[in-house]
């Protein structure tokens, strides 16, 4: 019963909050009666009050970001068993991490110029050299589609992929081809496009409803 | 915002309401049938692997978080992970769940602790299997992150559910070398193709939004899944219907 009490408590503080915030930021000054309507009662007020509340939850969330990468590695590094019970790289790792992060607190807190080469030098081009390995990634990744099956939607991908790339070069020879490739773009590549995102935003409206009027509370359970 | 996307917003939601409201009570009439989806008929063997061989299952929500604009794709992901990892609870080795945007981690515990709160199996519970892995959009820092913990960890299974741009390449390849299984959708476009090319198992786009009819023991949550559909037919018959007008108004 206790667990139900939560369950319908934490309901009725979504519903409630939700079709508040909901007002409030939706209805403007041009609705007329409706307007006026709202903006005599706090809705507007009490909106925006749960917004900066959001706001400032989700910043504070980054502490806990924080906490648990600290925890992670620094369990990691004294585990007895476990994940890292196979061999040192692991350790290895999360030590390296945790001098790292430590080390970067502590130049970040006195010396700016230093952290920036930090961040400029080290960081940046670490995530470049990964960001150059993306590509390779990508080309062995095309070339496995249809190792792993051969099948209509498969070449058409495929396919597609090949006349957006060929069309690409600055060839004058292939401009025939890109104009399929132009074709492509902003046919069928452009209209699946939409269709994903239209679907993903339908999925997104009806959920959003459902959560605010109570139907889907998976919270508080 | 101006009163005429006031007036348009206000009305989508009143007909979504309303065809919310007609599939509920048609939903009392009888189930609706499923259409078969591969990924989501996947999800148990996947887990079971991991049981069997006594390694973690890895669930990535990437980029979505609580709070921003993809809450309800946090949510979403969030109900899948729920039924991935409420099947994987009887593993001796706990899922680890990973994300990057550090809104997403209550969550993601929250989720885990559900799992094992709906078994009873509370005591082996570990908040600690979830991993934040630092920096937003097509993070880098994370596909680092997992490639390394495929290694360090010896993860059965991937599913990497959430928002990925082409990084999630990376990761994919990390799986496929080790021959590990692998699901994966994403909310960005580019991550859903390299989704498509790399991935074991693929879902596509809202489909994800589907995680609580396909792998959940609640029939009523279907009503959510034929709501979007109908919705998506009166956008199909909007586009059309703006298409004729167009072209009768500019006189064919």
């Amino acid at each position: 019963m206790r667990l139900r009490f939560g369950v319908a408590l934490s309901s009725a503080l979504v519903v409630t909050i939700g079709i508040i915030t909901l007002l409030g930021l939706l209805v403007g000054d041009d609705l007329g009666a409706f307007s006026t309507l709202i903006k005599a009662t706090p809705i507007p007020l009490l909106s925006v009050l749960f917004v900066e509340i959001a706001v400032v939850t989700v910043a504070l969330t980054v502490l806990i970001g924080v906490a648990n990468l600290l925890v992670v590695h620094v369990r990691r590094i004294i585990a007895k068993k476990g994940v890292a019970k196979k061999d040192i790289t692991p350790r290895l790792n999360s030590l390296v991490l945790l001098v790292a992060f430590l080390g970067t607190l502590v130049v970040a807190m006195n010396d700016s110029a230093t952290s920036r080469i930090l961040l400029e030098d080290v960081q940046i081009a670490g995530e470049s050299a990964l960001g150059a390995l993306l590509f390779f990634t990508l080309v062995w990744g095309a070339m496995q589609v249809l190792r792993r099956e051969v099948s209509f939607p498969r070449v058409l991908f495929i396919m597609t992929t090949l006349i957006v790339l060929v069309s690409a070069l600055p060839i004058s020879e292939l401009a025939p081809l890109r104009q399929i490739g132009d074709w492509l773009y902003a046919v069928p590549v452009n209209a699946g496009a939409r269709g994903i995102l239209l679907g993903i935003g339908l999925a997104t409206l009806v959920t959003g409803l459902r959560v605010l009027i109570g139907q889907d509370r998976s919270y508080g359970e | 915002m101006n009163s005429d996307l006031q007036v348009i917003a206000i009305l989508i939601l009143l007909l979504t309401f309303v065809i919310n409201a007609t599939q509920v009570l048609r939903r009392r009439r009888g189930a609706v049938p499923l259409r078969p989806i591969s990924a989501f008929e996947s999800v148990p063997n996947m887990v079971n692997t991991g049981i069997e061989t006594n390694r973690p299952l890895h669930i990535s929500f990437g980029n979505v978080g609580v709070g921003t604009q993809r809450t309800l794709q946090a949510l979403a992901n969030a109900e899948f992970a729920y039924h991935a990892t409420r099947y994987a609870t009887y593993s001796d080795v706990s899922p680890i769940i990973s994300a990057t945007d550090t809104s997403a981690l209550p969550l993601a515990m929250d989720t885990l602790r559900r799992a094992y709160q709906s078994r009873n199996l509370m005591r082996h519970y570990r908040p600690i299997n979830v991993r934040w892995y630092p920096n937003g959009e097509n993070s880098l820092a994370l596909a680092g992150g997992v490639m390394a913990m495929q290694a360090e960890d010896d993860v059965s299974s991937h599913m990497l559910i959430g928002s990925f741009g082409a990084e999630m390449a990376l990761m994919l390849g990390a799986s496929e070398r080790h021959n590990r299984p692998s699901l994966a959708v994403s909310d960005d476009l580019s991550g859903q193709a390299v989704a498509y090319a790399l991935a074991d198992d693929v879902l596509i786009g809202e489909e994800i939004f589907a995680s609580d009819s396909y792998l959940g023991d609640k029939p009523h949550v279907r009503d959510r899944l034929t709501a979007i559909d109908v919705m998506r037919w009166f956008v199909v018959l909007a586009i059309v219907a703006l298409a004729i007008f167009t072209f009768i108004t500019n006189g064919g």
